[in-house]
């Protein structure tokens, strides 16, 4: 039965569907909600535990987006039977909780600066919108928003929701390039680059904060899923001046 | 002890069977693209199983200077290999001396050539691989992307003595040369086609989705014969069929959803202008797109060295046959007692 295309349906809603020979994926009903969110990081810290503590083993990695979570395995190692037998009464669990505790203890700030010379398109952003600059700077700051997914390159985290008022498609042409430290929104969602990269979404600010720290053997998002993120501003003096402090420090390190 | 890169043309980067378990980082997994290729490559030389070779993904003309001996193997697409400007075969082991120069030239059949060492070469592991991930690069970890005047050293020093006696012995231990030589490309790569135009039926999953779509369109799908959009890397690879595949928004957003999930190798996407991508090693952990299956993993190695002129199309298939065929394909390369 499972090896077509069928779809496990738990009475929660959740469903859990076998996309190819290494995944499960398990989708929750579709909808950008912290509370939902919360069920599915939870769960994703039971998977990741029980491979550390080798309760379980054959299983790669657990990756959780908006309202999904796969599970990466070896069915050469854990068959896909067993697998799904395992995670049957983890997922039947869930629906029985009443609630997953937020860790609203766990605020991570991040200091944005809003100045015309780093917000390529905020301007735009507030015609667009029918907005001033400072209305579309406050909307952004207002948010808590929660971390849903980290993805597009590593340490990407997509943040959630924007208030209305600032939702606008991705631009129309992507950029090449974006900066480190730029700070987008698109849609429903904000978010902030780690990395170069290409982007489509519209920059309206710049942190000067690094987005990851990297080790010889590890790589630690700043945001990682599941928290929340707040964007204080900062002047274009503090800017500068915590971007010149966070690189002296780097050059002060080894590889 | 060093290989030194003295032409590329082309994608050079070191593979491995990827970075698995970064992927909740947003970490792609790479990794090298024609499993077959790869592994028969440390199989026949002996090596671990995950020793990282290097890829040739699009090659064109190379030239590699040996600064010291060594024992290769060059697997995957023919790319008339020369050692000092005498042909070698590919898919064996090779005894190369210091100062040996060895050239390679675009392939006219696959694309996509491995270069191994006996020993491997000495590289950095960076969460749990050495594959390069050309997108990822600023990150630090892994080596730099290679360039022409790069070295490659190799993990081992060994003289040419032992390198002798080694050598020697890989061709007596015939066991361990499970795989055939370039005449039998068919076999794997081009297995079913009977005729003489590049052809490859590629066996995918259905998702629900497109168990959904209407029968009309499944057909459609199915009957069509698509080609490769040159532009195609190891991100994805672009499909384009005479026919676009217009999905109804609203079982799109029933069946497939609209909100960006994690998505698997082989994963086909269909974006707004209807025409497939196939996601492949380098592609992003996260997807937006609508998904209508995943392609068998054997299916990608095969679909990773077709040029933009062979054609392909789509069978549908299931779960336990793709995990079976993927069983079989691995077992060939469990260590043999």
């Amino acid at each position: 039965m499972l090896n077509q295309a069928a779809e496990l349906i738990f009475e929660s809603g959740i469903k859990l569907s076998l996309p190819n020979e290494s995944g499960c994926l398990l989708t929750w009903p579709e909808k950008i909600c912290p509370q939902q969110h919360s069920q599915i990081i939870h769960l994703q810290a039971q998977i990741q535990s029980d491979i550390q503590s080798k309760v379980i083993k054959g299983l790669f990695d657990v990756v959780v987006s908006y309202n999904s979570l796969m599970i990466y395995y070896d069915f050469l190692q854990l068959s896909t039977i067993n697998l799904v037998d395992y995670l049957k009464p983890q997922i039947n669990a869930l629906s029985r909780e009443k609630s997953f505790p937020q860790d609203s203890s766990n605020i991570i700030k991040i200091p944005v600066c809003y100045h015309e010379s780093l917000a390529w398109d905020l301007k735009e952003v507030a015609t667009r919108l029918s907005l001033s600059c400072d209305e579309v700077i406050s909307a952004h700051q207002e948010g808590l928003y929660h971390a849903y997914a980290l993805g597009f390159t590593p340490g990407f985290c997509y943040l959630g929701t924007l208030p209305s008022k600032l939702e606008l498609p991705r631009r129309a042409t992507p950029r090449t390039q974006v900066p480190a430290g730029a700070v987008a929104i698109a849609e429903k969602q904000t978010a902030v680059y780690p990395s170069p990269s290409p982007g489509g979404w519209h920059i309206i600010g710049q942190t000067p904060i690094a987005l990851y720290e990297v080790s010889e053997h590890s790589f630690t998002p700043k945001i990682p899923v599941g928290c929340q993120v707040q964007f204080e501003a900062i002047s274009l003096t503090e800017y500068q001046s915590l971007l010149s402090q966070l690189s002296e420090g780097k050059s002060g390190m080894g590889k | 002890m060093a290989l030194k890169l003295k032409k590329l043309t082309g994608l050079v980067t070191l593979q491995d069977k990827g970075r698995l378990s970064a992927q909740h980082l947003g970490f792609s997994t790479a990794g090298a693209c024609d499993e077959n290729a790869f592994l028969s490559a440390n199989q026949d030389l002996q090596n671990a199983e995950n020793i990282a070779a290097l890829e040739f993904f699009i090659l064109g003309k190379t030239v590699i200077e040996f600064t010291q001996a060594a024992i290769i193997i060059l697997t995957g697409a023919d790319a008339s290999a020369h050692v000092n400007d005498k042909a070698v075969s590919h898919w064996q082991p090779l005894l190369i001396k210091a100062g040996d120069i060895l050239k390679l030239q675009r392939p006219i059949q696959g694309k996509v050539t491995y270069l191994s060492i006996l020993g491997g070469y000495k590289l950095p592991l960076w969460l749990g691989s050495s594959s390069q991930s050309i997108n990822e690069e600023h990150i630090n970890q892994t080596l730099p992307l290679l360039k022409e005047g790069d070295l490659i050293h190799f993990a081992q020093d060994a003289k040419l003595e032992e390198l002798i006696k080694q050598f020697a012995a890989l061709n007596n231990n015939k066991k361990t040369n499970l795989n055939f030589p370039l005449s039998d490309w068919r076999r794997f790569y081009d297995w079913q086609n009977k005729s003489n135009t590049p052809h490859l039926t590629i066996r995918f999953i259905p998702s629900p989705l497109f168990f959904a779509l209407p029968l009309r369109q499944q057909n459609n799908f199915l009957q069509q014969t698509f080609t490769i959009n040159p532009q195609s890397n190891r991100m994805g690879y672009r499909l384009i069929g005479t026919e676009s595949l217009i999905l109804n928004a609203d079982l799109t957003q029933q069946k497939s959803g609209k909100l960006s999930k994690p998505v698997t190798l082989g994963t086909i996407q269909i974006p707004n202008d209807g025409q497939p991508i196939v996601l492949m090693k380098d592609r992003q952990t996260i997807g937006g797109y609508p998904v209508i299956g995943s392609v068998i993993q054997l299916d990608l190695f095969r679909l990773s060295q077709c040029h933009s002129e062979t054609r392909i199309s789509f069978a549908m298939t299931h779960l336990n046959f793709a995990q079976t065929q993927l069983k079989n394909f691995y077992q060939r390369f469990l260590p043999k007692t």
